[in-house]
């Protein structure tokens, strides 16, 4: 469980169960200062607009020897601008 | 009107030495599509023809390995998990590429005999849905 700090990472994925539905470069992930709730951002690579619009989205952030997995509340797409926030964390 | 898209589901396959591999029970029709596209390649044929495309034997091997392929249970030769879990394609293509060649086939066959049974079991239900409701028949009173 984070407590606080900043998570950035090269490459993160917004699942819909195991399939992809966009694939996110640069992300960081914050605590927001205001509400205290968990925030992600970053910009997408590749988006598949049928599987952002599904419920029970996943934010996945692999790593070397796993991946990190956090549930979306919401989420926002502006161009290429991803933003969510996060539950569970 | 009737529900044609499936929500996702995996299926474990388990492979001898108590191995396993996760695999997805289906592709969707964009999967379908990027599989055949990798799975072909086009035909030498003479300027002015129609172009045509044949099965590439030893690509469409992988390339079902790819479309289907989530997770599996293999370690690296230090004993390590061999990540490929939402790995880009290009690492899990890699890992596959240093599997000794018995551990890729047993890979292979493992996933082409799950697409052979979810093939048939589709065609059964078709039949099912398709077959199930009996002619409608009017009878003649004879009273």
């Amino acid at each position: 469980m984070l407590e606080a700090g900043t998570l950035c990472g090269a490459r993160g994925l917004v699942k819909a169960a195991y399939l992809t539905a966009a694939e996110v470069t640069g992300y960081r992930l914050a605590r927001d200062p205001l509400s205290g709730a968990w925030r992600v951002t970053g910009t997408i690579v590749a988006s598949d607009p049928y599987l952002l619009a599904q419920p029970g989205l996943m934010f996945v952030a692999p790593h070397k020897g796993g991946a990190w997995r956090w549930p979306i509340d919401a989420h926002h797409v502006t161009g290429a601008a991803f933003e969510a926030t996060l539950k569970g964390i | 009107m009737s529900i044609r898209v499936r929500r996702p589901a995996t299926e474990r396959l388990e492979l001898s030495q108590g191995d396993f591999l996760i695999v997805k029970q289906d592709l969707t029709a964009g999967e379908y599509r990027a599989f055949l596209r990798a799975a072909t390649r086009p035909l030498a044929l003479s300027a002015g023809s129609t172009p045509q495309m044949e099965l590439d034997p030893i690509a469409a091997g992988e390339a079902m390995v790819l479309a289907y392929l989530l997770d599996w249970s293999f370690q690296d030769a230090d004993g390590r998990p061999l990540v490929i879990a939402d790995q880009p394609p290009a690492v899990v293509r890699a890992a596959l590429d240093h599997l000794d060649s018995a551990a890729y086939m047993e890979v292979q066959r493992a996933i082409q005999a799950h697409q052979a049974a979810t093939e048939a079991a589709r065609d059964a239900e078709k039949k099912t849905l398709s077959g199930g409701t009996a002619p409608d028949r009017t009878l003649t009173s004879v009273a």
